[in-house]
């Protein structure tokens, strides 16, 4: 640890950070908050030059390690401190550094839309400097991938390639992206494309690229193997099996281990070796379940190994525990998400919070009403949730319109109707509970897939456990019971009829009219029209008969307002016209 | 009318304008030439402080009714008709409303009714956001445009438009232009209003432009003042219905009180007026039942400072020393 001079000026800061930092990864999350806390204090002040500088520069590294140690959700607060820092002082270095460091600690902790705020941010403080940009659009694809949006992935890397590719090869940077560009186009099953940035990226690693992450070497094998089997192309991925297998024995790492082994099987199972791959596979499984970070990958390589062999049965075994792994860890992830809310809202300055408290008893006393707390992180999550299959995410925003909107027309107050459309926002935060390969599988689903995509309704009730405040009790009603049918054969426990809270009776209609036009799920994009009509069809049977017939008057006289034609815009043209006309804020509720 | 000392030529003036005579008829009844009435109206509204015709009308209208219910002062004031206001209903809403203006009437309970209102800044909070400088500068606009549809200050929004603000309001909020054009119409600031109006219907599309139902709210207002029965009607069934943006529908009740009033249908004015009130309570018990009480009357008399401390018999005390 080196002892500069400034340590004697400033020792009460730093002291207790330096402390721990032998222990950073074992240490409890109390302690760690505890020992940042002096630190980010300072952060929020006015500092002189050298000392932000040493602050910040310490900080961002002690944000790097807590990273590469899985507690992002501890460092978060400390980068953001970093980042009001340097956005306090205007030293835009600081600023742009903070803000991609945010970007990466938020993917991490799973707050997509976190990440992406802040990326923007740094991208906007990129400038012309393609470089930066394009790095920043690296990291924005790589915040896509994580919200298991791969298309949406593949486009960010392919803006990051654009913006690097006069610059002279080789380059490090664009052999990165490439090898992301290779699997973001795997997994949308677009191989050829695949393929063809697999090989620019080999053509550009050199041995100090390899040697520099010997882990994306590896990764950029396996990703060719898979593509060069799903092209029928079997016997060239020979070569770059031996070469996995070579860069695993250097690693030396479990993770490195596991990804090997899966690219072995893929090959292995390609030439009809299907006992020795599977069994491969079964080694690199219980591998696996020692690392938590390869687990997901691994079982996911099982069930396409499973079914490639015939197994079904097998098959939709591994998924159901896959289905399982991921619902405990969206269940924990959104927990630990919201706990990392309250704190960081808690930890602007001392009189910020007392002030904020004070104003807190004083409402109190008089109106409770307001926003629940930690209600901008569930609705973060939500955004998260539907970004698997609506890439913008606004799906969420645009049901809370429609439902405020039929609410009001079946003759709610304007205030209730406005709880009910701000909580029929979340109504699919239960989606980070599913799969990837389910959530955004095209086709239809077997009953087994069935059953593990119905349970996002227990999931978004667990998050939303705690209702202490009454719009979270409505939003877990919404959660809970957006998919029961009006005649009674819908999920969860076949509630009916009048039994459906009325709120989740709107959100359900809500929700399949913005699913019908804007086409979600794979469907058929319908124009207005006829996803009316395919709502009337359904009234009665799953829908609720009069509020279908109220939605359809309002749908109507609104759009006509607006002059929107409900039979030719197919479509979100005219939608999002109607939606936004409804969001729109003149000084109505 | 002594007291303000306006003569019988001011008086007979105010009478035939109450009437709906133009400068013309007055000139020609009263037979001065024209020009002269023109000077004789022109002192007349800076003797009783309006700024034009109009007002100068409300001015009146508003003192004979004060008279009316005033008989201790004895005046046979000539009234421009025959007395509309029932002895026993006059403490009434719409009465008062009537005499004075909407917002005198509905006093506090105004803040509950338009754009902006207690239940605009109730959601305001439950959807977590707050005010900025903008944001503060935009409602006091629109609050003041609505009060001014409620007293029926026509000339507020003359003075507006005459100033240039009407482009600003265009551009920044459509709710305010079309109070604004709700304003310039029923002033009879024709060529004002046309303007305005013209403006927004050029919008058709996007943030700011009108959506029909305003659209058509400005156009049966239009009508009505016109004397177009089917205008009136089109007027009322918007003030009429429920299920959407109860602010619009407010804003259509507000313009449907102040056209029966400039046509001098007390009943239906009165009943307007009733219903509007009926709103705004309406309004105030959802906020109520959300926990905002901008009225509560949960606040206790406070007592005086020292009669608090004092035993109950001091007064008994103070009244035999007296």
């Amino acid at each position: 640890m080196p002892s500069h001079g400034l340590l004697l000026e400033a020792p009460h800061v730093l002291d207790p950070v330096r402390g721990i930092e032998a222990t950073i990864s074992e240490i409890g999350r109390a302690e760690l908050a505890s020992a940042l806390g002096p630190l980010i204090g300072r952060l929020h002040e006015v500092l002189g030059e050298a000392e932000r500088e040493e602050l910040c520069v310490y900080g961002m590294k002690l944000c790097r390690r807590l990273y590469s140690n899985a507690r992002s959700g501890d460092a978060l607060p400390l980068a953001r401190a970093v980042l009001f820092q340097g956005f306090l002082s205007r030293a835009v270095d600081i600023e742009r550094g903070a803000s991609t460091v945010c970007g990466l600690l938020a993917a991490d902790v799973g707050d997509v839309v976190e990440a992406v705020e802040h990326y923007v941010n740094a991208l906007r403080l990129a400038g012309d400097d393609r470089l930066e940009a394009g790095a920043v659009w690296n990291n924005i694809g790589i915040a896509m991938r994580i919200a298991g949006n791969y298309e949406m992935a593949g486009r960010c890397y392919q803006r990051a390639l654009d913006l690097v590719r006069s610059h002279a090869a080789p380059f490090y940077f664009r052999y990165v992206t490439c090898v992301n560009l290779a699997q973001s186009h795997f997994q949308v099953s677009s191989f050829a494309d695949g393929l063809r940035f697999g090989e620019q990226a080999l053509a550009e690693q050199t041995e100090e690229f390899r040697d520099k992450d010997p882990l994306v070497a590896l990764l950029l094998r396996r990703n060719l193997v898979r593509l060069l089997v799903a092209l029928g192309r079997v016997p060239e991925a020979e070569a770059h099996v031996a070469e996995a297998t070579t860069l695993a024995d250097r690693i030396r790492t479990p993770r490195a281990r596991i990804a090997a082994a899966i690219t072995r099987s893929v090959y292995e199972l390609a030439l009809g070796q299907t006992d020795v791959s599977l069994t491969r596979l079964e080694n690199a499984l219980s591998t696996a379940r020692e690392v938590p970070a390869a687990l997901r990958d691994t079982l996911g390589s099982m069930i396409s190994a499973e079914e490639t062999a015939g197994n079904s049965e097998r098959a939709l075994l591994r998924l159901t525990e896959l289905s399982d792994l991921v619902y405990r860890e969206a269940i924990e992830q959104a927990r630990s998400h919201m706990e990392f809310a309250e704190i960081s809202s808690a930890i602007p300055s001392n009189a910020d919070r007392l002030q904020e408290q004070a104003r807190a008893r004083l409402i109190s006393k008089r109106s409770p009403a307001g926003q629940p707390e930690g209600w901008g992180a569930l609705e973060r999550l939500a955004v998260t949730a539907v970004m698997r299959t609506d890439a913008t995410g606004w799906h969420g925003k645009r049901v809370g319109a429609l439902s405020k909107a039929l609410a009001m027309a079946s003759g709610l107050d304007p205030l209730q109707s406005l709880e009910i459309g701000l909580a029929a926002e979340l109504h699919d935060i239960g989606m980070v509970s599913i799969p990837e390969e389910l959530a955004g599988k095209k086709g239809a689903l077997s009953e087994r897939e069935q059953a593990i995509v119905m349970r996002h309704v227990d999931a978004g009730a667990e998050i939303l456990r705690d209702d202490r405040h009454p719009r979270i009790f409505l939003a877990r009603e919404i959660v809970r019971y957006h998919h029961a049918r009006w005649d009674g054969c819908g999920y969860p426990d076949r509630v009916g009829g009048k039994f459906i809270p009325l709120a989740a009776r709107i959100c359900a209609i809500a929700d399949a009219y913005d699913e019908l036009v804007s086409g979600l799920g794979s469907r058929v994009v319908k124009t207005m029209d006829e996803a009316l009509a395919e709502l009337r069809r359904e009234a009665g049977s799953r829908f609720d008969p009069e509020l279908v017939a109220r939605f359809e008057e309002m749908v109507r006289t609104e759009s006509e307002d607006l002059g929107v034609d409900l039979a030719s815009t197919s479509g979100m043209e005219g939608f999002q016209e109607l939606v936004n006309a409804l969001q729109e804020d003149r000084g109505f509720v | 009318m002594k007291a303000t000392g306006i003569d019988t030529r001011g008086r007979q003036m105010l009478e035939l304008l109450a009437e709906g005579a133009s400068a013309r008829v007055v000139a020609r009844k009263l037979g001065y030439s024209e020009g002269t009435t023109r000077v004789y109206l022109h002192n007349l509204y800076k003797q009783i402080g309006v700024g034009n015709k109009t007002e100068a009308v409300i001015w009146y209208l508003n003192r004979s009714r004060a008279q009316e219910q005033r008989p201790a002062q004895g005046l046979p004031a000539p009234s421009p008709q025959p007395p509309t206001i029932p002895a026993q209903a006059a403490m009434s809403l719409g009465d008062m409303s009537l005499a004075e203006d909407l917002y005198t009437a509905l006093g506090a309970m105004s803040s509950f009714l338009g754009p902006y209102g207690y239940v605009w800044e109730a959601g305001l909070r439950l959807k977590g956001e707050s005010l900025d400088e903008k944001g503060v500068a935009r409602r006091a606009q629109s609050r003041l445009l609505w009060r001014a549809l409620l007293k029926g200050d026509y000339a507020y929004a003359k003075l507006l438009s005459d100033e240039g603000h009407a482009e600003r309001m265009l551009q920044d909020s459509p709710s305010d232009a079309m109070l604004l054009a709700c304003l310039l119409l029923l002033g009879g600031y024709s060529s004002a209003s046309e303007k305005v109006v013209g403006a927004l219907g050029g919008k058709r599309k996007g943030a700011g432009a009108l959506t029909a139902r305003e659209a058509s709210l400005l156009r049966a207002l239009a009508e009505a003042l016109e004397y177009d029965e089917g205008g009136l009607a089109a007027l009322h069934d918007m003030a009429a219905e429920n299920g959407r943006s109860p602010v619009v529908k407010q804003m259509a009740m507000a313009s449907l009180f102040q056209v029966y009033r400039s046509r001098k249908d007390a009943e239906r004015a009165r009943s307007t007026a009733m219903a509007l009130w009926a709103e705004a309570e309406s309004a105030r018990q959802q906020l109520d039942a959300m926990g905002v009480r901008p009225l509560a009357r949960e606040h206790a008399l406070p007592r005086p400072a020292r009669a608090g401390a004092k035993e109950p018999g001091a007064r008994e005390k103070a009244a035999v020393t007296r």
